[in-house]
């Protein structure tokens, strides 16, 4: 290698020197973004693009007509489905050809599509919430009962005049919602026999066992004391503009 | 030892774009170029999420008042939508024709695409003025608040449809003012010999943003003038 040193700076470099400067190869295989595009490519781009153009704007008016002449009422979403749809092709052409993303360095799409994953969150967001409220309505119109209905777990359809089934909300407490459904399963003789043997071994109305270490502490209420003194205090809180009685904590007056 | 080739400096009386040398902190004109892109990109992002605003805004005030949308798309006319769509479209093109020419050498087309570009954009904004804002204004169809005076409103909710549409409309075309400023800025430069096949990175990135002026239009066209 020692000749190399003695190569002069204007003379052409074999390529082993080349290596030797540039030795990650930066200044090589490095033509992103670098593509020619010919004239006619984009003459067809903006043809298609044009086409594209008259194409939305005879659906909208086509629907027009439909309505007017024939009395044929498309569906409102129709004609949005399918302009946005024209404009979604006529905007990935521009990004692919006008933009070159198509040629490009992929960075640069990724980061567009990046952004495009954020503007569809939003609006997709957007039309979970507005696009169901006619549905939740009905349902948080019902009166707030106590216990809660388990609204969204209880299926209750009710038919209307033209045929069709409606989701109701449930206008019954959950718990009486599960008394009932027994109830209708088992008829009223057996039910109360259930009913007897639970209240013997369980929950408010089964007798505390005076012998067992940890009792029955159901609907009993203690007061506790913790690590802040007061905090589970179960007397009324003093009044405030009384003296404090801590006095030790605070200056006296 | 030093191997690398003195950067020559002795052009004589050759066009600028063969004497641009990158930045020092580049290693070389294409890694500026790709930085400049990249940048460029990450700058219509934040674009795209500002439109986005507008447009979660459009869905939100179409899914709450839908009488008072079909009633707003139906004062405005899709034909002057339509024929800005075309001018728009257009200048898309002579801008990407511009760059090709960069590429290739062709000074005077590449100006002469630039100028074209340029008059398609006040050919957009003067439509836009003349045929949809002056006249619509006037007749009271303006944004709530102090501006909204149209006395044969049917919906309530009409001011609002105003707001989004001049809004929408609005940054738009301030857009294309920018746009058309940063262009014929281009075609200064271009005039000065500053691009050419080495170097057209302010070519590139100017047409990068006017595209996506144009990209807008293609969603807003649809939405406020064709969709009811």
């Amino acid at each position: 290698m020692a000749h190399h040193d003695h190569v002069h700076p204007h003379q052409n470099f074999a390529k082993s020197d080349a290596e030797q400067v540039d030795p990650h190869g930066f200044e090589s295989g490095h033509k992103h973004g670098h593509v020619i595009l010919p004239v006619m490519t984009l003459r067809t781009v903006l043809t298609l693009l044009l086409v594209l153009t008259a194409a939305t704007v005879f659906a909208s008016r086509a629907e027009h007509w439909a309505q007017q002449f024939f009395h044929i009422v498309l569906p409102g979403w129709v004609n949005v489905v399918v302009a946005l749809s024209i404009a979604v092709v006529k905007a990935t052409i521009v990004a692919m050809y006008f933009m070159q993303l198509r040629y490009d360095n992929p960075i640069n799409s990724v980061i567009f599509l990046f952004c495009l994953f954020g503007v569809i969150l939003f609006m997709g967001f957007t039309a979970m919430d507005l696009g169901v409220r006619n549905r939740i309505y009905t349902w948080k119109a019902g009166e707030i009962i106590q216990g809660g209905t388990g609204g969204s777990h209880i299926n209750r359809y009710e038919k209307k005049d033209d045929g069709t089934e409606e989701r109701v909300a449930p206008s019954q407490p959950l718990y009486l919602h599960a008394r009932n459904r027994l109830l209708e399963k088992v008829g009223a003789e057996k039910f109360n026999e259930l009913e007897h043997e639970a209240h013997l071994h369980a929950g408010a109305h089964a007798k505390p066992d005076a012998t067992s270490p940890w009792p029955n502490m159901a609907n009993q209420s203690r007061p506790r004391s913790g690590t802040t003194p007061g905090l589970f205090d179960t007397a009324a809180p003093a009044d405030s503009h009384a003296a404090p009685s801590h006095s030790e904590t605070k200056p006296a007056h | 030892m030093s191997t690398l080739p003195a950067h020559s400096t002795s052009f004589g009386d050759a066009p600028l774009w063969k004497k641009y040398q990158a930045a020092n902190h580049y290693r070389s004109k294409e890694e500026e170029f790709d930085a400049c892109k990249l940048g460029m990109w990450l700058f219509l992002t934040t674009e795209v999420l500002l439109f986005a605003g507008i447009f979660v805004g459009y869905a939100i005030f179409r899914m709450l008042y839908p009488e008072a949308w079909a009633n707003g798309s139906a004062y405005l006319d899709w034909r002057w939508g339509g024929l800005n769509t075309v001018v728009l479209l257009l200048s898309s093109y002579t801008m990407a024709v511009s760059i090709h020419h960069a590429q290739l050498n062709n000074q005077a087309a590449l100006k002469r695409n630039l100028l074209i570009t340029v008059l398609c954009g006040a050919a957009f904004i003067a439509i836009k003025l003349t045929f949809e804002y002056i006249p619509k204004w006037s007749a009271g169809k303006a944004p709530g608040g102090s501006f909204f005076a149209y006395p044969f409103a049917t919906d309530p909710h009409e001011p609002l449809w105003w707001g989004i549409y001049y809004c929408g409309t609005g940054i738009h075309a301030l857009h294309v003012l920018i746009g058309m400023c940063l262009i014929f800025w281009v075609y200064l430069k271009a005039r000065k010999g500053h691009y050419g096949p080495h170097h057209y990175t302010g070519v590139e990135v100017v047409g990068l943003y006017w595209h996506l002026v144009d990209l807008i239009w293609i969603f807003l066209f649809p939405l406020l003038y064709l969709i009811g």
